[in-house]
Protein backbone atom coordinates (compact mmCIF):
# COMPACT_ATOMS: atom_id res chain seq x y z
CA UNK A 1 0.00 0.00 0.00
CA UNK A 2 3.15 2.47 0.02
CA UNK A 3 3.05 2.91 -3.22
CA UNK A 4 -0.81 3.60 -3.66
CA UNK A 5 -0.32 6.44 -0.90
CA UNK A 6 3.05 7.53 -2.42
CA UNK A 7 0.46 7.99 -5.52
CA UNK A 8 -2.12 9.55 -3.92
CA UNK A 9 0.45 11.74 -2.52
CA UNK A 10 1.39 12.99 -5.89
CA UNK A 11 -1.87 13.19 -7.54
CA UNK A 12 -3.29 15.05 -4.83
CA UNK A 13 -0.70 17.78 -3.49
CA UNK A 14 2.23 17.90 -6.63
CA UNK A 15 2.32 21.00 -8.42
CA UNK A 16 -0.37 21.50 -10.88
CA UNK A 17 2.46 21.46 -14.11
CA UNK A 18 3.29 17.51 -13.20
CA UNK A 19 2.90 15.05 -15.83
CA UNK A 20 0.05 12.92 -13.65
CA UNK A 21 -0.68 10.50 -16.42
CA UNK A 22 2.93 9.41 -16.31
CA UNK A 23 3.07 8.83 -12.93
CA UNK A 24 -0.28 6.92 -12.83
CA UNK A 25 1.56 4.87 -15.80
CA UNK A 26 4.55 4.54 -14.19
CA UNK A 27 2.87 3.05 -11.10
CA UNK A 28 0.65 0.71 -13.37
CA UNK A 29 4.14 -0.25 -14.79
CA UNK A 30 5.17 -2.06 -11.38
CA UNK A 31 1.98 -2.85 -9.37
CA UNK A 32 0.41 -6.19 -9.85
CA UNK A 33 -2.92 -5.85 -11.94
CA UNK A 34 -5.13 -6.68 -8.85
CA UNK A 35 -3.55 -3.29 -7.16
CA UNK A 36 -4.17 -1.23 -10.37
CA UNK A 37 -7.26 -2.67 -10.94
CA UNK A 38 -8.77 -1.71 -7.00
CA UNK A 39 -6.43 1.85 -7.94
CA UNK A 40 -8.71 2.56 -10.47
CA UNK A 41 -12.03 1.72 -9.34
CA UNK A 42 -11.33 3.70 -6.45
CA UNK A 43 -9.56 7.24 -8.59
CA UNK A 44 -12.47 6.89 -10.98
CA UNK A 45 -15.24 7.36 -7.44
CA UNK A 46 -15.98 4.07 -6.61
CA UNK A 47 -15.89 3.40 -2.50
CA UNK A 48 -16.61 0.17 -0.65
CA UNK A 49 -19.34 0.90 0.93
CA UNK A 50 -19.89 2.32 4.53
CA UNK A 51 -18.19 -0.31 6.40
CA UNK A 52 -18.40 1.65 9.58
CA UNK A 53 -20.48 4.65 9.90
CA UNK A 54 -17.81 7.94 10.60
CA UNK A 55 -19.68 8.90 13.85
CA UNK A 56 -18.79 5.51 15.65
CA UNK A 57 -15.16 6.06 14.33
CA UNK A 58 -15.85 9.29 15.85
CA UNK A 59 -16.90 8.07 19.27
CA UNK A 60 -14.35 5.60 19.40
CA UNK A 61 -11.72 7.85 18.84
CA UNK A 62 -12.42 10.42 21.54
CA UNK A 63 -13.09 7.98 24.19
CA UNK A 64 -9.68 6.42 23.39
CA UNK A 65 -8.27 10.35 22.89
CA UNK A 66 -9.70 11.65 25.96
CA UNK A 67 -10.66 14.63 23.80
CA UNK A 68 -14.15 16.73 23.76
CA UNK A 69 -16.62 16.82 21.30
CA UNK A 70 -16.24 20.51 20.83
CA UNK A 71 -12.32 20.47 20.31
CA UNK A 72 -12.83 17.93 17.68
CA UNK A 73 -15.14 20.16 15.39
CA UNK A 74 -12.09 22.73 15.88
CA UNK A 75 -9.49 20.69 14.72
CA UNK A 76 -11.94 19.44 11.71
CA UNK A 77 -12.34 23.20 10.99
CA UNK A 78 -9.17 23.44 9.99
CA UNK A 79 -9.02 19.84 8.46
CA UNK A 80 -11.74 19.75 6.77
CA UNK A 81 -11.49 15.81 6.47
CA UNK A 82 -13.21 14.19 9.17
CA UNK A 83 -11.30 10.57 8.38
CA UNK A 84 -8.02 12.44 8.08
CA UNK A 85 -8.87 13.97 11.46
CA UNK A 86 -9.55 11.58 13.15
CA UNK A 87 -6.58 9.77 11.98
CA UNK A 88 -4.36 13.01 13.04
CA UNK A 89 -6.61 13.03 16.61
CA UNK A 90 -5.44 9.27 17.08
CA UNK A 91 -1.62 9.81 16.77
CA UNK A 92 -1.83 11.16 20.08
CA UNK A 93 -2.29 7.87 21.93
CA UNK A 94 0.32 6.53 19.14
CA UNK A 95 3.50 5.42 20.95
CA UNK A 96 6.19 6.14 18.22
CA UNK A 97 5.59 7.14 14.73
CA UNK A 98 4.17 4.37 13.17
CA UNK A 99 5.21 2.14 10.28
CA UNK A 100 4.51 1.27 6.84
CA UNK A 101 2.82 -1.71 6.22
CA UNK A 102 3.80 -4.33 3.81
CA UNK A 103 0.58 -5.68 2.57
CA UNK A 104 -0.23 -4.58 -1.10
CA UNK A 105 -3.37 -2.43 -1.48
CA UNK A 106 -5.51 -5.61 -2.83
CA UNK A 107 -4.72 -7.27 -0.03
CA UNK A 108 -5.63 -4.49 2.70
CA UNK A 109 -8.89 -4.05 1.01
CA UNK A 110 -9.27 -7.84 1.61
CA UNK A 111 -8.83 -6.90 5.24
CA UNK A 112 -11.48 -4.33 5.25
CA UNK A 113 -14.44 -5.28 3.27
CA UNK A 114 -15.63 -7.85 6.29
CA UNK A 115 -15.18 -5.02 8.59
CA UNK A 116 -19.06 -4.27 8.67
CA UNK A 117 -19.65 -7.93 9.76
CA UNK A 118 -17.83 -8.17 13.17
CA UNK A 119 -18.53 -7.09 16.25
CA UNK A 120 -18.51 -3.78 17.62
CA UNK A 121 -15.92 -5.31 20.26
CA UNK A 122 -14.09 -6.87 17.25
CA UNK A 123 -14.03 -4.04 15.01
CA UNK A 124 -12.85 -1.42 18.07
CA UNK A 125 -9.87 -3.86 18.94
CA UNK A 126 -8.76 -4.01 15.08
CA UNK A 127 -8.62 -0.61 15.37
CA UNK A 128 -7.10 -0.35 18.28
CA UNK A 129 -4.24 -2.01 16.40
CA UNK A 130 -4.22 -0.25 13.92
CA UNK A 131 -4.22 3.05 15.04
CA UNK A 132 -0.80 2.19 17.27
CA UNK A 133 0.87 0.52 14.38
CA UNK A 134 0.03 2.30 11.24
CA UNK A 135 1.59 5.42 9.80
CA UNK A 136 -0.33 8.07 9.90
CA UNK A 137 -0.75 8.51 5.56
CA UNK A 138 -2.01 4.81 5.77
CA UNK A 139 -4.17 4.75 8.57
CA UNK A 140 -5.66 8.28 7.09
CA UNK A 141 -6.24 5.95 3.90
CA UNK A 142 -7.83 3.06 6.33
CA UNK A 143 -10.21 5.38 7.78
CA UNK A 144 -11.20 6.52 4.65
CA UNK A 145 -12.10 3.40 2.70
CA UNK A 146 -13.77 2.18 6.23
CA UNK A 147 -16.26 4.93 6.36
CA UNK A 148 -16.76 5.50 2.57
CA UNK A 149 -15.11 8.89 2.64
CA UNK A 150 -12.19 8.10 -0.17
CA UNK A 151 -12.51 11.34 -1.79
CA UNK A 152 -8.90 11.22 -4.24
CA UNK A 153 -9.96 11.76 -7.86
CA UNK A 154 -8.46 12.11 -11.00
CA UNK A 155 -10.06 12.66 -14.16
CA UNK A 156 -11.18 10.51 -16.78
CA UNK A 157 -8.11 12.11 -19.23
CA UNK A 158 -5.78 11.03 -16.67
CA UNK A 159 -6.63 7.44 -16.86
CA UNK A 160 -7.13 7.58 -20.08
CA UNK A 161 -3.44 8.89 -20.94
CA UNK A 162 -2.26 6.45 -18.10
CA UNK A 163 -3.81 3.41 -19.44
CA UNK A 164 -2.54 4.28 -23.13
CA UNK A 165 0.94 4.75 -21.97
CA UNK A 166 0.75 1.48 -20.07
CA UNK A 167 -1.26 -0.96 -21.88
CA UNK A 168 -1.74 -2.41 -25.13
CA UNK A 169 -5.26 -3.26 -26.51
CA UNK A 170 -4.35 -7.06 -24.81
CA UNK A 171 -3.44 -5.30 -21.33
CA UNK A 172 -6.49 -3.42 -21.09
CA UNK A 173 -8.75 -6.43 -22.01
CA UNK A 174 -6.90 -8.17 -19.06
CA UNK A 175 -6.75 -5.49 -16.73
CA UNK A 176 -10.86 -5.10 -17.36
CA UNK A 177 -11.54 -8.42 -16.76
CA UNK A 178 -9.87 -7.71 -12.89
CA UNK A 179 -12.45 -4.99 -12.81
CA UNK A 180 -15.32 -6.84 -13.73
CA UNK A 181 -14.49 -9.78 -11.52
CA UNK A 182 -13.90 -7.51 -8.60
CA UNK A 183 -17.29 -5.95 -9.46
CA UNK A 184 -18.62 -9.20 -9.63
CA UNK A 185 -17.27 -10.67 -6.63
CA UNK A 186 -18.48 -7.62 -4.28
CA UNK A 187 -21.82 -7.27 -5.99
CA UNK A 188 -23.60 -4.21 -5.01
CA UNK A 189 -20.85 -3.16 -2.63
CA UNK A 190 -19.07 -1.27 -5.33
CA UNK A 191 -21.14 0.91 -7.65
CA UNK A 192 -21.17 1.14 -11.22
CA UNK A 193 -18.34 3.42 -12.66
CA UNK A 194 -17.75 4.35 -16.57
CA UNK A 195 -13.73 1.98 -15.93
CA UNK A 196 -15.17 -1.06 -18.04
CA UNK A 197 -15.93 1.60 -21.05
CA UNK A 198 -12.27 2.96 -20.84
CA UNK A 199 -10.57 -0.30 -20.68
CA UNK A 200 -12.07 -2.54 -23.05
CA UNK A 201 -15.03 -0.47 -24.81
CA UNK A 202 -16.30 -4.07 -26.14
CA UNK A 203 -17.58 -5.18 -22.79
CA UNK A 204 -20.75 -3.37 -21.61
CA UNK A 205 -20.87 -0.89 -18.46
CA UNK A 206 -24.05 -2.69 -16.99
CA UNK B 1 3.66 29.10 44.37
CA UNK B 2 0.78 31.76 44.66
CA UNK B 3 -2.83 30.80 43.92
CA UNK B 4 -5.36 32.59 42.90
CA UNK B 5 -8.67 31.63 42.66
CA UNK B 6 -10.39 35.07 41.61
CA UNK B 7 -10.48 35.38 38.48
CA UNK B 8 -10.34 38.93 39.12
CA UNK B 9 -7.28 39.19 41.08
CA UNK B 10 -8.30 41.89 43.05
CA UNK B 11 -4.87 41.68 45.01
CA UNK B 12 -2.61 40.12 42.59
CA UNK B 13 -2.13 43.06 39.66
CA UNK B 14 -0.97 42.35 36.95
CA UNK B 15 2.84 41.70 35.66
CA UNK B 16 1.85 41.97 32.14
CA UNK B 17 -0.73 44.06 30.42
CA UNK B 18 -2.05 43.42 26.69
CA UNK B 19 -1.07 46.83 24.55
CA UNK B 20 -1.66 47.48 21.00
CA UNK B 21 2.20 47.70 21.07
CA UNK B 22 2.10 43.97 22.54
CA UNK B 23 3.36 42.82 26.32
CA UNK B 24 4.10 45.61 28.84
CA UNK B 25 5.21 45.55 32.12
CA UNK B 26 4.40 48.47 34.17
CA UNK B 27 6.37 47.51 37.01
CA UNK B 28 9.13 47.36 34.70
CA UNK B 29 8.97 49.73 32.32
CA UNK B 30 9.73 47.69 29.34
CA UNK B 31 7.65 45.93 26.76
CA UNK B 32 8.55 42.10 25.27
CA UNK B 33 8.89 41.99 21.62
CA UNK B 34 6.79 45.35 20.82
CA UNK B 35 5.23 46.04 17.58
CA UNK B 36 6.28 49.71 17.49
CA UNK B 37 9.34 51.76 18.53
CA UNK B 38 9.16 51.80 22.85
CA UNK B 39 11.73 53.25 25.17
CA UNK B 40 13.08 49.57 26.48
CA UNK B 41 12.54 46.31 23.91
CA UNK B 42 12.86 42.90 25.32
CA UNK B 43 13.83 40.99 22.46
CA UNK B 44 12.68 36.65 22.69
CA UNK B 45 14.23 36.22 19.31
CA UNK B 46 15.27 37.24 16.08
CA UNK B 47 12.15 36.50 14.10
CA UNK B 48 10.81 39.67 12.32
CA UNK B 49 7.62 39.55 13.80
CA UNK B 50 9.49 39.46 17.22
CA UNK B 51 12.40 41.85 16.92
CA UNK B 52 11.12 45.29 15.26
CA UNK B 53 13.09 48.34 14.93
CA UNK B 54 13.14 51.95 16.54
CA UNK B 55 13.21 51.06 20.12
CA UNK B 56 16.26 53.50 22.14
CA UNK B 57 17.28 50.64 24.14
CA UNK B 58 17.20 46.63 23.18
CA UNK B 59 17.89 43.82 25.93
CA UNK B 60 17.98 40.01 24.71
CA UNK B 61 19.61 36.77 25.07
CA UNK B 62 23.26 36.54 24.80
CA UNK B 63 23.13 34.29 21.97
CA UNK B 64 21.01 36.01 19.95
CA UNK B 65 22.77 39.06 19.85
CA UNK B 66 24.33 38.03 16.49
CA UNK B 67 21.02 37.59 15.10
CA UNK B 68 19.51 40.72 16.38
CA UNK B 69 21.94 42.95 15.17
CA UNK B 70 21.60 41.37 12.23
CA UNK B 71 18.19 41.98 11.89
CA UNK B 72 18.43 45.33 13.24
CA UNK B 73 21.04 46.82 12.17
CA UNK B 74 24.34 47.14 14.26
CA UNK B 75 23.75 50.67 15.31
CA UNK B 76 20.92 49.97 17.54
CA UNK B 77 21.84 50.02 21.13
CA UNK B 78 21.49 46.65 22.25
CA UNK B 79 22.68 45.05 26.04
CA UNK B 80 23.00 41.16 25.55
CA UNK B 81 22.51 39.33 29.06
CA UNK B 82 23.40 35.57 29.54
CA UNK B 83 20.65 33.15 30.00
CA UNK B 84 19.78 32.68 33.46
CA UNK B 85 21.54 35.83 34.87
CA UNK B 86 19.20 38.28 37.00
CA UNK B 87 19.27 41.79 35.96
CA UNK B 88 16.88 44.28 37.70
CA UNK B 89 14.38 47.02 35.28
CA UNK B 90 11.97 49.19 37.54
CA UNK B 91 10.72 47.24 39.97
CA UNK B 92 11.35 43.84 38.80
CA UNK B 93 14.21 41.45 38.23
CA UNK B 94 14.17 39.90 35.13
CA UNK B 95 16.06 37.14 33.18
CA UNK B 96 16.13 35.24 29.94
CA UNK B 97 15.59 31.67 29.54
CA UNK B 98 16.24 29.29 26.71
CA UNK B 99 13.12 28.64 24.82
CA UNK B 100 14.38 25.80 22.25
CA UNK B 101 12.99 27.93 19.29
CA UNK B 102 15.47 28.96 17.37
CA UNK B 103 19.40 30.36 18.54
CA UNK B 104 19.28 32.08 21.63
CA UNK B 105 15.54 32.30 21.85
CA UNK B 106 14.52 33.06 24.94
CA UNK B 107 11.57 33.14 27.51
CA UNK B 108 11.32 36.36 30.06
CA UNK B 109 10.57 35.65 33.63
CA UNK B 110 9.90 38.74 35.16
CA UNK B 111 9.38 38.75 39.29
CA UNK B 112 7.84 41.29 41.26
CA UNK B 113 7.26 41.58 45.38
CA UNK B 114 7.49 37.36 44.95
CA UNK B 115 5.42 36.84 41.99
CA UNK B 116 6.58 35.79 38.88
CA UNK B 117 5.53 35.41 35.53
CA UNK B 118 7.11 33.91 32.61
CA UNK B 119 6.62 34.67 28.85
CA UNK B 120 7.20 31.73 26.64
CA UNK B 121 8.00 33.88 22.95
CA UNK B 122 8.07 30.97 20.48
CA UNK B 123 9.35 27.96 21.83
CA UNK B 124 9.43 23.85 21.46
CA UNK B 125 10.46 21.06 23.51
CA UNK B 126 12.34 18.45 20.59
CA UNK B 127 15.68 18.36 19.99
CA UNK B 128 17.28 20.66 17.69
CA UNK B 129 20.75 20.41 17.29
CA UNK B 130 20.88 23.71 16.20
CA UNK B 131 20.08 25.67 19.41
CA UNK B 132 19.99 25.22 23.63
CA UNK B 133 17.16 23.10 24.90
CA UNK B 134 13.86 24.89 26.72
CA UNK B 135 14.19 25.17 29.88
CA UNK B 136 11.20 24.55 32.11
CA UNK B 137 10.92 27.49 34.27
CA UNK B 138 8.92 27.40 37.58
CA UNK B 139 5.85 30.77 37.95
CA UNK B 140 2.59 31.83 38.94
CA UNK B 141 1.77 32.87 35.78
CA UNK B 142 2.51 31.67 32.31
CA UNK B 143 1.81 33.12 29.11
CA UNK B 144 2.36 30.87 26.21
CA UNK B 145 2.27 30.84 22.52
CA UNK B 146 -0.13 28.32 20.64
CA UNK B 147 1.22 29.00 17.26
CA UNK B 148 -0.14 25.21 17.00
CA UNK B 149 -2.67 24.29 19.71
CA UNK B 150 -4.78 22.15 18.83
CA UNK B 151 -4.44 18.07 19.12
CA UNK B 152 -3.62 17.28 15.35
CA UNK B 153 -0.65 18.77 15.59
CA UNK B 154 2.09 16.44 16.67
CA UNK B 155 5.52 16.54 15.41
CA UNK B 156 7.56 13.15 14.33
CA UNK B 157 11.51 13.53 15.30
CA UNK B 158 12.97 15.81 13.02
CA UNK B 159 15.93 13.51 12.47
CA UNK B 160 13.31 11.11 10.65
CA UNK B 161 12.38 14.03 8.60
CA UNK B 162 15.79 15.12 7.87
CA UNK B 163 16.20 11.35 6.81
CA UNK B 164 13.24 11.98 4.48
CA UNK B 165 14.74 14.65 2.96
CA UNK B 166 18.14 12.94 2.88
CA UNK B 167 16.37 10.11 0.56
CA UNK B 168 14.22 12.60 -1.28
CA UNK B 169 17.19 14.51 -2.39
CA UNK B 170 19.41 11.86 -3.22
CA UNK B 171 16.98 9.98 -5.07
CA UNK B 172 16.28 12.91 -7.06
CA UNK B 173 20.09 13.53 -7.23
CA UNK B 174 20.55 10.02 -8.99
CA UNK B 175 18.76 11.36 -11.75
CA UNK B 176 20.18 14.27 -12.69
CA UNK B 177 17.20 16.61 -10.72
CA UNK B 178 17.65 19.39 -8.40
CA UNK B 179 15.97 19.63 -5.30
CA UNK B 180 14.37 22.72 -4.31
CA UNK B 181 13.89 22.72 -0.27
CA UNK B 182 11.95 25.75 0.76
CA UNK B 183 12.10 26.97 4.58
CA UNK B 184 11.89 29.58 7.00
CA UNK B 185 15.47 31.57 6.42
CA UNK B 186 15.96 32.10 10.24
CA UNK B 187 15.78 28.94 12.35
CA UNK B 188 14.26 26.03 10.02
CA UNK B 189 16.75 25.87 7.32
CA UNK B 190 19.77 26.00 9.80
CA UNK B 191 18.21 23.06 11.57
CA UNK B 192 17.64 21.35 8.34
CA UNK B 193 21.19 21.98 7.99
CA UNK B 194 22.69 20.89 10.69
CA UNK B 195 20.55 17.97 11.14
CA UNK B 196 21.61 17.01 7.70
CA UNK B 197 25.37 17.18 8.49
CA UNK B 198 26.03 13.59 10.09
CA UNK B 199 24.07 12.31 6.94
CA UNK B 200 26.49 13.92 4.61
CA UNK B 201 29.39 13.07 6.40
CA UNK B 202 28.48 9.35 6.50
CA UNK B 203 26.88 8.93 2.78
CA UNK B 204 28.10 9.29 -0.45
CA UNK B 205 26.61 10.68 -3.30
CA UNK B 206 25.73 14.21 -4.59
CA UNK B 207 26.16 16.00 -1.11
CA UNK B 208 26.53 19.90 -3.00
CA UNK B 209 24.35 21.83 -0.93
CA UNK B 210 23.03 25.36 -1.76
CA UNK B 211 21.45 28.15 0.01
CA UNK B 212 20.17 31.45 -0.74
CA UNK B 213 21.65 35.04 0.51
CA UNK B 214 18.99 34.99 2.95
CA UNK B 215 20.19 31.26 4.70
CA UNK B 216 23.95 32.30 4.16
CA UNK B 217 23.66 35.81 5.73
CA UNK B 218 22.42 34.03 9.22
CA UNK B 219 24.81 30.80 8.62
CA UNK B 220 27.60 32.43 10.32
CA UNK B 221 25.99 33.16 13.57
CA UNK B 222 25.30 29.71 13.79
CA UNK B 223 28.95 28.62 13.01
CA UNK B 224 30.52 31.05 15.55
CA UNK B 225 28.11 29.96 18.22
CA UNK B 226 29.58 26.80 17.30
CA UNK B 227 26.57 24.59 15.56
CA UNK B 228 28.00 22.16 13.34
CA UNK B 229 26.08 22.71 9.97
CA UNK B 230 26.56 20.84 7.17
CA UNK B 231 28.65 22.23 4.40
CA UNK B 232 27.25 24.41 1.44
CA UNK B 233 27.73 27.43 -0.98
CA UNK B 234 25.80 30.46 -1.71
CA UNK B 235 23.60 30.67 -5.13
CA UNK B 236 22.70 34.21 -4.33
CA UNK B 237 22.01 36.50 -6.18
CA UNK B 238 24.80 37.73 -7.85
CA UNK B 239 25.90 33.96 -8.45
CA UNK B 240 27.14 33.27 -11.87
CA UNK B 241 27.89 30.06 -13.97
CA UNK B 242 26.92 27.64 -10.96
CA UNK B 243 25.45 23.89 -12.18
CA UNK B 244 23.41 23.38 -9.31
CA UNK B 245 22.06 20.31 -11.11
CA UNK B 246 21.15 17.29 -8.35
CA UNK B 247 21.90 19.63 -5.63
CA UNK B 248 20.09 20.13 -3.10
CA UNK B 249 18.69 23.67 -2.43
CA UNK B 250 18.03 25.41 0.64
CA UNK B 251 15.77 28.95 0.30
CA UNK B 252 12.85 30.70 1.93
CA UNK B 253 9.53 30.05 0.41
CA UNK B 254 9.58 33.47 -0.83
CA UNK B 255 11.84 32.78 -3.46
CA UNK B 256 9.56 30.39 -5.48
CA UNK B 257 9.10 31.95 -9.03
CA UNK B 258 12.11 34.22 -8.70
CA UNK B 259 15.39 34.38 -10.33
CA UNK B 260 16.98 31.79 -8.42
CA UNK B 261 14.44 29.42 -10.01
CA UNK B 262 15.22 30.49 -13.60
CA UNK B 263 19.37 29.35 -13.13
CA UNK B 264 18.52 25.77 -11.94
CA UNK B 265 16.78 24.66 -15.13
CA UNK B 266 13.44 22.65 -15.55
CA UNK B 267 14.01 19.52 -13.90
CA UNK B 268 13.73 20.18 -10.12
CA UNK B 269 11.11 19.14 -7.63
CA UNK B 270 9.93 20.77 -4.88
CA UNK B 271 9.65 20.39 -1.26
CA UNK B 272 8.13 22.83 1.79
CA UNK B 273 9.73 21.76 5.39
CA UNK B 274 6.80 23.33 7.38
CA UNK B 275 4.29 22.16 10.59
CA UNK B 276 1.57 23.36 8.27
CA UNK B 277 2.47 20.68 6.16
CA UNK B 278 0.77 18.39 8.40
CA UNK B 279 -2.44 18.57 7.48
CA UNK B 280 -3.75 17.63 4.09
CA UNK B 281 -5.58 20.55 2.76
CA UNK B 282 -2.98 22.92 3.27
CA UNK B 283 -0.65 20.29 1.10
CA UNK B 284 -3.16 20.55 -0.97
CA UNK B 285 -3.52 24.55 -1.52
CA UNK B 286 0.35 24.98 -1.43
CA UNK B 287 1.23 22.26 -3.92
CA UNK B 288 4.54 21.26 -3.45
CA UNK B 289 5.75 17.67 -5.08
CA UNK B 290 7.10 16.57 -0.71
CA UNK B 291 6.03 18.01 1.98
CA UNK B 292 8.57 17.73 5.84
CA UNK B 293 6.53 18.16 8.81
CA UNK B 294 9.04 20.26 10.73
CA UNK B 295 8.35 22.54 12.85
CA UNK B 296 10.06 25.13 15.30
CA UNK B 297 7.11 25.56 17.37
CA UNK B 298 5.45 23.30 20.43
CA UNK B 299 3.19 20.64 19.17
CA UNK B 300 0.26 19.88 21.36
CA UNK B 301 1.74 17.13 23.95
CA UNK B 302 4.27 19.85 23.87
CA UNK B 303 2.14 22.87 24.81
CA UNK B 304 0.14 20.90 27.62
CA UNK B 305 3.39 18.70 28.94
CA UNK B 306 5.37 22.30 29.17
CA UNK B 307 1.96 24.23 31.32
CA UNK B 308 2.16 21.73 33.38
CA UNK B 309 5.59 21.49 34.65
CA UNK B 310 5.81 25.38 34.83
CA UNK B 311 3.33 24.65 37.75
CA UNK B 312 1.67 27.83 36.70
CA UNK B 313 -1.37 28.37 38.26
CA UNK B 314 -2.75 30.95 35.70
CA UNK B 315 -1.90 31.00 32.43
CA UNK B 316 -2.60 33.30 29.09
CA UNK B 317 -2.66 32.35 25.58
CA UNK B 318 -1.28 33.82 22.57
CA UNK B 319 0.07 33.79 19.15
CA UNK B 320 -2.46 31.25 17.84
CA UNK B 321 -5.36 29.00 19.16
CA UNK B 322 -5.99 31.73 22.23
CA UNK B 323 -9.56 30.54 22.77
CA UNK B 324 -9.30 26.89 22.06
CA UNK B 325 -6.17 26.18 23.82
CA UNK B 326 -7.41 28.50 27.12
CA UNK B 327 -10.89 26.29 26.74
CA UNK B 328 -8.81 23.10 27.11
CA UNK B 329 -6.53 24.04 29.63
CA UNK B 330 -9.60 25.25 32.21
CA UNK B 331 -12.41 22.84 30.80
CA UNK B 332 -9.98 19.97 31.19
CA UNK B 333 -6.84 20.34 33.32
CA UNK B 334 -8.43 22.83 35.88
CA UNK B 335 -6.14 25.72 35.42
CA UNK B 336 -7.17 29.42 35.38
CA UNK B 337 -6.56 29.70 31.09
CA UNK B 338 -7.26 32.62 29.34
CA UNK B 339 -6.67 34.26 25.86
CA UNK B 340 -4.53 36.99 26.25
CA UNK B 341 -6.78 39.28 25.00
CA UNK B 342 -8.18 39.09 28.36
CA UNK B 343 -5.13 40.79 29.86
CA UNK B 344 -6.04 44.28 27.84
CA UNK B 345 -4.83 47.24 29.78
Amino acid sequence: MKRFIGLLERLQFSPFNRDLPSDLAEYMASESSDDIAWTLLLLSGSQLGELLPLRQLRQWVLAETQLPEWLYQECLERVQNPAECLSLLTDLIKPSAGTESSLALNEWIEVILPFRQWTAQNQLNQLKIWWSALSLAELTLVHQLLTGQFNARVSKRTIELALSKAYDDEGRKGLAARVLAIRTRLGESVPMTQLELWTCPKIPSS
Amino acid sequence: MHESTDRHMPHDPKLIAFTRTGLHCPQGGFHIDPSRAVDIALITHAHSDHARPGSKRYLCAQDSAGLVRERLGPSIKLEAIPYGQTIELGATRVSFHSAGHILGSAQVRIEHEGRVWVASGDYKRDFDPSCAPFEVVPCDTFITEATFGLPIYRWRACADEARDIYDWWQTNARQGRTSLLYGYALGKAQRILAELAPLVEEGEGDHRIFVSDSVESLNHHYREAGIRLAACELLGRDTHGVNARGSLIIAPPGLAGSGLMSRIGSDFETGFASGWMRVGRTRQGRRYDRSFVISDHADWPSLLRTVRETGARQVFVMHGENDTLARYLSGSMGLDARPIEELRA
